[in-house]
């Protein structure tokens, strides 16, 4: 067994995601999309602003 | 939360890059390799961070939820800018890649360093997520 073909059987025993064992034995690979840009942390933290602003049962004086 | 296998795994697929077959075919595994890396990072971020902001949505009032607001931001800001580093050394070597596919297959000189960027950026990334006890 090759040092890749052991890298795969350890990989996948751990969980790790199929990408990367496939990326290891795929003989002439391809680029993959780009690591996602969205949600981000400006646009997860506009929503939970946003979510406290809807919220109406806040027990704050006045 | 990123295993130690896995940044091993990128780190492999780095080191494999000087050593064996086509240069451009592993720099592209290399590159396929950190990008699942990001997404699964990506998606652990994306999770703990809404799983705060909802506690902090749930407290009594306005005020504390506002002030909880801020200290989630705070404490996750590390591990996304550590995020985008990763995410921007893709798109970088990914350039360096592209213009390899589109002209004879050579890499330029600058793939190699751009490859040990991306490597150190993905283990400062796990190091991120593993201080801010980030995870799902």
């Amino acid at each position: 067994m090759t040092l890749l073909q052991w890298i795969a059987r350890f990989a996948e025993f751990a969980g790790v995601v199929p990408a990367i064992v496939d990326a290891f034995t795929e003989k002439h690979p391809e680029l993959r999309d780009a690591p996602p840009a969205l949600p981000g942390e400006a646009e997860l933290h506009a929503a939970a602003l946003a979510a406290v602003a809807a919220k109406t049962d806040y027990r704050d004086p006045g | 939360m990123l295993s130690r296998l896995q940044i091993a795994v990128v780190i492999l697929a780095v080191g494999l890059c000087g050593c064996s077959g086509r240069a451009l075919d592993n720099a592209i595994r290399a590159a396929n390799v950190a990008g699942a890396v990001a997404d699964h990072a990506h998606a652990v971020l994306v999770d703990s961070t809404r799983e705060a902001y909802s506690a902090c949505v749930a407290r009594e009032t306005r005020a504390e939820a506002l002030a909880c607001v801020d200290v989630v931001r705070a404490r996750h800001a590390p591990a996304w800018a550590f995020y985008r580093g990763v995410r921007l050394g893709w798109l970088q070597l990914a350039s360096v890649i592209q213009a390899a596919l589109a002209g004879d297959g050579t890499l330029s000189s600058g793939g190699a360093e751009l490859l040990a960027s991306l490597a150190r950026s993905v283990r400062e990334l796990e190091a991120a997520l593993e201080h801010e006890q980030v995870s799902p």
